[in-house]
């Protein structure tokens, strides 16, 4: 019989492994070795596109046929290393492999295993398929497995997470390794890789419940087969702190912390690791560096830590944030001074390290134990009390004397205002105008949108239809600007029709424009959101473009906030007049909405036209009137037994309404000043996500508004720990108009978001806000509060954010907010207030202010020396209050 | 070079030998492999601050090792040590091409001698990074970088062999990262005491961009650039640095100008003592590799500069810092046509940038990055394309035909492609720029001609 590549595929295909092997098997080994060329190249040939297709993937057979056909190991290793036939790694029935290997008598099945180990993918945590494979072809030719990550990887996933069949193991763990035939070999792998931890600590199989669970179980078998000494004690002691100090994610960390309790070394263990445990003592993860600290008090109590390892240890840990570490290391080192009074100026010296903790709890800690210290040690601290905050230095000056009280750097100036950019020079040609295109299908910004709206209609008036150069961009993005069911609304689809006019969309975009001209309704394709409004002004121009009668737009803002300087827009209208058009109405209410607040009415004083007319009574109407803004609570979803349904669930957000004021002539008033949230909060709003600057473009002038509409998705930043919207804030900082609930509340949900990205966003508005003339900080300050309160928003995550507001100079906006903020926490219990109070006490110093916080006396009245007593008495006798 | 570079399916592998692991028994051993010999000896004496360096080499072995994102083909190669004429610089590369760390050991640092100059990879094993970890502050430790002469002549034991793959993107991206940082400049100095309390305070797994502007005696965070500001690129990307913290003084930033709006870029955290010296660069995002930030291409566009780096590499001296003038005096060409030399060499590997120093360094990486450079696939794409006649050059406004597609190119510089658009120049000119170059380059050769 003759072998053929068409009748091999075809059985490959059908999944018909012992078709396969039987085809192969018939042949003798001079036939099969010379069909290997023809298996190399078919498979070679494959084409990749059409290769994924029913009922069968072929790789499965085709492993086998390499297997039956190949010369040696190096040949099958080469074909079975491709992309397309790694499939075949986990189909491969493993009883047709060494069928194929006894009839053939191969002698490199060990080889080609160490071949394809080198190859076990290091990502993928479920599936072992592959590593079994390989371990198959090991175990056949009798090869000692390499030690690479991925075999190691493999091995240890097969143990934990065997793959779900009818043979699941009802066998410990721990009998399971002590049987292992690699275990000596495989064993060091485990903690010489990096990240093979998280894989221990991820769900495992537990024999007796026969379930999955996440409890680590490999730091107890391991520790159990070094108790019963069939594991050597010292290696898996060495190797476990080993890998704990080369270091590596929290989480693939946690296993080798666990083992290390397990094994609870001895004092004597430990000694020798002492220069490790130091290590980790300062820079590791919090709970391990935790298990450094035990471990080098153990060894000094047994007398053997040399002192050098300590202080070095000790001027890291002296600074960590987890303040229990701290101070139990304060706490140590105090003993040591006094145990070891030759050397206790270093001691002292290595304790003022914490003088430059950001706490000021830490700081006072550390000071009160200096001013136990000999005279002559005190002196040779002073330069390290510079460092001191708060209510501190003066404490320092007294025992110092006046050297140290000179403070530390004076609290920057207050923040300017910086003025906000002009917008970027007009889009002057076709071809400048095709490349802004293109950004805008790749996410473009509002002030892009703006300079090609206004480049569009000034080049089609001017007489240089640009549809050539622009041709070939709507020609390569068709799903951007040609209409679909996924672009309703889009700004894009009406650029794509003003560009090149489609029937029916042009019409339809006519009518609608006109509708919603003349009623005020949106029709499909417009959106009803705030951000519609570009959408809207678009479909306006595609409507209105090819007449040519209107040679420009007036919308266009003369700064990237979107503001609209009064008198250009007076030039603009008074060119109208001149030349003899009108401009289109979206357009003009769009300019309206961006004048300034009280601009000057007399710039419109000369204009007779209709706009014209329309802009000058704008004016001396005072523009837009401020809408009613309210905030609003929603609550979070149950399910019918009354339970959350979301990961972190959520008891209530705050969002807000919006109405207008009053009648304003406008036809942009409904979609842009009415706004009722719903009852239930919305999972993961994402309305305004990448166009943030589009909606605060809108109304430049009215950040509230902006801030009503967007408040949902900043409040998920906090809520729901989402990340990005804060980018909103900065925006928001950089246009006008008070400051209400919703700008309030969007303020507080940032400073306590999860990221620190948004939360500096949040500092950076802060900031602008603080520099302009608007007030906003007792707002801000009562928000936050509210939300705090019931741990809505988690005030521990703020209090670094407003501690930035603080440093960058910021001071007095932040004593306004805290003064708002901290008599209605006081009476709560929310753990991270004495943070909060340190922070007000910083602030104060700062700001030499004597005002009293109302119910701050209450509280530092009262008895004990709970943190937040003692917190509030400091910042009472900082404001001058009674000590 | 004594040193193989394999080179096969486009892909390059380096393969190369120790005699023996290093060590850390009686003293320090670093076995070496390439450069100037086959197993080169480069130093021999104490190092003054040996816990500090060791840290230090610790760290620089930590980003060799590690992938901070996960590309498709990592590479993981040993450090590099380069012998000045009067420091040791060793350095490494990440595997996801997103981090650079040196740590330079400076003349303050040594209490011995540089027995010879050049580049070569040194061998840090596991078994030597735990000993490493177990060096004390004042441990005095003696160092040799490189076998003597006599284990050289006399080995019969095994070599210590490696074969570890060079994706051409991870080569190109250690010779981009010199030439992005010299265009850096300082740009905020903190203590050592903030410093810690500044990255302590960043998460651990922190993938985003921050920023970072001077504020009181530390850094503040703000969440979009302004003048001054520096680049945070996944803060968490900075571990290998705090154990260093613990003998630095101060910790310096450095990066290039940004103005408000500007995306985000690279910058270098460093380290400092009197003695030692220790630098992370951070590409401009964590899945954003150095090798495609196409800072260079313009300048391997032109075949000017490629003459000028032959005429300029040779006359390199193994001094701390390149000195730019004397350069252009001893090539007889001007100081510009230096820097674009130098640009070019750092993008072959044969030198490197200090920040600190803001120098140059003669530095030749033991595997030949020149292979590489010929090899970006912007450029070779842009080769591509104006070979086939693909471009019709103008000044102003080109188009260029690529695929089925017709793209327009203004100024030579921007374009109306899909790459460009993503980009906006943040990460160079677009294959259909550089093509438009050539062809107008080659249009004003044949005009000259």
């Amino acid at each position: 019989m003759t072998l053929s590549w068409e009748v091999l595929l075809r059985r490959a295909s059908n999944g018909d492994h012992a078709g396969v092997t039987s085809l192969l098997l018939k042949a003798d080994e001079a036939e099969r070795l010379a069909f290997a060329a023809e298996v190399a190249a078919g498979i070679k040939g494959l084409d990749r596109d059409a290769w994924w297709q029913p009922p069968s993937h072929p790789a499965g057979g085709l492993l086998l046929a390499v297997l039956a056909t190949a010369p040696s190991a190096s040949a099958a290793a080469g074909l079975l290393t491709r992309r397309d036939m790694r499939p075949g790694w986990r189909s491969a029935p493993l009883s047709r492999v060494s069928e194929i290997a006894a009839a053939r008598e191969l002698t490199w099945l060990g080889d080609l295993g160490v071949r394809l180990a080198q190859k076990l993918p290091t990502r993928d945590t479920w599936a072992t398929g592959d590593w079994q494979f390989t371990a198959a072809l090991l175990a056949a030719g009798g090869t000692e497995p390499p030690v690479t990550e991925g075999y190691v990887r493999g091995w240890l996933l097969h143990l934990l997470r065997p793959a779900w069949g009818e043979n699941m193991p009802s066998v410990p763990l721990a009998d399971r390794l002590r049987d292992d035939p690699h275990l000596e070999v495989l064993l060091p792998g485990i903690f010489e890789f990096d990240g093979l931890g998280a894989d221990i600590g991820g769900t495992a199989w537990n024999e007796e419940t026969q379930s999955y669970d996440t409890t680590p179980r490999l730091p107890g078998a391991i520790a159990a087969l070094v108790a019963e000494g069939h594991t050597d004690r010292a290696t898996v002691l060495t190797a476990t702190i080993d890998r704990l100090v080369r270091g590596d994610k929290p989480h693939a960390l946690r296993p080798f912390a666990v083992l290390h309790d397990a094994l609870a070394p001895t004092a004597g263990e430990m000694a020798p690791f002492a220069p490790g445990y130091s290590r980790l003592l300062g820079e590791a993860p919090g709970a391990v560096a935790t298990l450094g600290q035990k471990a080098l008090r153990a060894v000094d109590d047994a007398g053997r830590l040399e002192l050098e390892t300590l202080l070095d240890a000790s001027s890291a840990a002296l600074l960590r944030k987890e303040k229990t570490l701290v101070k139990a290391q304060l706490t140590w080192l105090e003993r040591v001074a006094r145990r070891e009074p030759a050397r206790a100026g270093d001691v002292y010296e290595a304790i003022a390290v914490a003088f430059g903790h950001p706490a000021l709890d830490i700081q006072e800690r550390a000071l009160a134990i200096v001013e136990k210290a000999q005279p002559s040690t005190i002196a040779r601290l002073a330069p390290a009390a510079t460092a001191l905050g708060g209510d501190l230095p003066a404490r320092a000056a007294a025992l110092f004397g006046s050297a140290a009280a000179t403070p530390g750097p004076a609290t920057p100036a207050p923040p300017a205002p910086v003025p906000v950019a002009p917008m970027p020079a007009p889009i002057t040609d076709a071809a400048e105008l095709a490349e802004e295109i293109v950004l805008l299908v790749h996410g473009g910004t509002a002030v892009g949108w703006e300079r090609v709206l206004a480049a569009l209609v000034a080049l089609t008036a001017a007489g240089e239809p640009p549809a050539d150069a622009l041709t070939p961009v709507l020609d390569r993005h068709p799903g951007s600007f040609e209409e679909h069911s996924w672009n309703e609304g889009s700004p894009l689809l009406g650029l794509g029709t003003a560009i090149r006019p489609v029937s029916p969309t042009l019409e339809r975009m006519t009518a609608a424009v006109a509708k919603a001209r003349d009623e005020g309704r949106r029709d499909f394709p417009l959106s009803t959101l705030p951000t519609g409004v570009l959408g809207l002004r678009a479909a306006e121009i595609a409507a209105n473009v090819a007449a040519g009668s209107v040679p420009m737009l007036v919308a266009t803002p003369t700064h990237v906030n979107g503001n609209l300087d009064a008198a250009e827009l007076a030039a603009r209208l008074g060119r109208a007049e001149a030349e003899g058009w009108q401009p289109w109405h979206f357009d003009l209410e769009q300019a309206l909405l961006r004048v300034p607040r009280g601009a000057d009415p007399a710039v419109a004083a000369g204009l007779t036209s209709p706009a014209g007319r329309r802009f000058a009574d704008w004016l001396a109407g005072g523009g837009l009137p401020d809408p009613v803004s309210t905030a609003v609570t929603q609550t979070g979803e149950k399910n019918d037994r009354g339970e959350y349904t979301w990961d972190l669930p959520l008891g209530r957000r705050i969002a807000a309404s919006l109405r207008p004021a009053r009648e304003d002539g406008l036809r942009l008033t409904r979609q842009l000043l009415t706004h009722e949230p719903e009852e239930f909060a919305a999972w993961m709003p994402d309305d305004f996500s990448g166009s943030e600057d589009v909606l605060t473009m809108v109304l430049p002038h009215h950040r509230e508004v902006a801030a009503a509409w967007a408040l949902p998705e900043i409040a998920t930043l906090a809520d729901q720990d989402q990340k990005g919207a804060g980018v909103l804030l900065p925006l928001l900082a950089d246009c006008s108009g008070p400051v209400g609930p919703a700008m309030a509340y969007a303020m507080a949900y940032a400073f306590g978001a999860k990221q620190e990205s948004d939360r500096s966003a949040a500092v950076d508005a802060f900031l602008t806000l603080a520099a302009g003339t608007e007030p906003f900080a007792g707002a801000v300050g009562a928000a936050f509060a509210d939300l705090c309160s019931d741990t809505t928003v988690k005030l521990g995550r703020a209090v670094p954010a407003l501690t930035d507001a603080h440093r960058a100079g910021a001071s007095a906006a932040v004593w306004e907010l805290l003064t708002a903020a901290l008599p209605p926490l006081l009476t709560t219990r929310v753990r991270a207030v004495p943070d909060l109070l340190q922070l007000a006490t910083q602030v104060a110093v700062a700001l030499g202010t004597t005002e009293v916080i109302p119910g701050l006396a209450e509280v530092a009245a009262r008895h004990g020396s709970a943190r937040l007593v003692l917190e509030a008495r400091r910042l009472l006798t900082t404001t001058g209050g009674p000590a | 070079m004594s040193y193989p570079v394999l080179k096969f399916c486009g892909m390059v592998s380096a393969a190369y030998s120790y005699l023996g692991s290093s060590a850390l028994d009686d003293g320090l051993t670093l076995q070496t492999s390439g450069g100037p010999a086959a197993h080169p000896r480069f130093y021999t004496g104490f190092l003054t601050d040996p816990g500090a360096a060791a840290t230090g080499l610790l760290a620089v072995a930590e980003v060799a090792r590690t992938r901070y994102f996960r590309p498709v083909s990592p590479a993981s190669l040993d450090p590099v040590v380069t012998a000045g004429s009067d420091r040791l610089r060793f350095e490494s590369f990440s595997g996801c091409c997103g981090v650079y760390a040196r740590m330079d050991v400076l003349p303050a640092g040594l209490d011995g001698e540089i027995v010879a100059h050049g580049t070569t990879n040194v061998d840090v094993n596991v078994p030597l990074q735990r000993a490493l970890t177990r060096v004390g502050r004042t441990d005095p430790m003696h160092v040799a970088v490189g076998p003597d002469d006599l284990t050289v002549t006399t080995f019969d034991g095994p070599l210590v062999e490696r074969k570890v793959p060079l994706p051409s993107r991870w080569l190109r991206g250690f010779a981009e990262a010199q030439v992005l940082t010299a265009r850096f400049d300082p740009r905020a100095e903190i203590g050592v005491a903030e410093a810690r309390v500044l990255l302590n305070r960043l998460p651990a797994s922190d993938k985003s961009v921050l920023w970072a502007v001077p504020a009181g005696r530390s850094l503040r965070f703000t969440s979009r650039p302004a003048p001054g500001a520096v680049c945070l690129p996944g803060a968490g990307r900075l571990a290998a640095l705090k154990p260093f913290l613990r003998y630095a003084l101060t910790l310096r930033v450095y990066g290039p100008a940004v103005a408000a709006g500007s995306g985000p870029v690279s910058s270098t955290w460093e380290l400092s003592m009197p003695s030692l010296r220790l630098s992370l660069t951070l590409s401009p995002e964590p899945y954003r590799g150095f090798s495609g930030e196409g800072a260079v291409l313009e300048s391997l566009a032109s075949d000017e500069a490629a003459d000028d780096a032959d005429l300029v590499s040779a006359l390199l001296s193994w001094d701390p810092t390149i000195d730019v003038d004397a350069l252009a005096t001893a090539a007889g060409i001007d100081a510009r046509r230096v820097r674009d030399a130098l640009t070019q060499l750092g993008t072959s590997g044969r030198v490197g940038y200090d920040v600190a120093e803001a120098g140059y360094f003669h530095r030749t990486l033991p595997y030949s990055a020149a292979v590489v450079d010929r090899m970006n696939p912007r450029l070779a794409a842009a080769r591509t394309l104006a070979a086939a006649g693909a471009v019709t050059a103008s000044p102003d406004v080109s188009t260029v035909r690529s695929g089925d597609e017709v793209y327009q190119v203004r100024n030579a510089s921007s374009c109306t492609c899909p790459w460009w658009a993503k980009h906006r120049g943040e990460r160079g000119p677009c294959k259909h720029a550089l093509a438009v170059q050539m062809v107008l380059a080659g249009a004003l050769e044949a005009a000259d001609a």
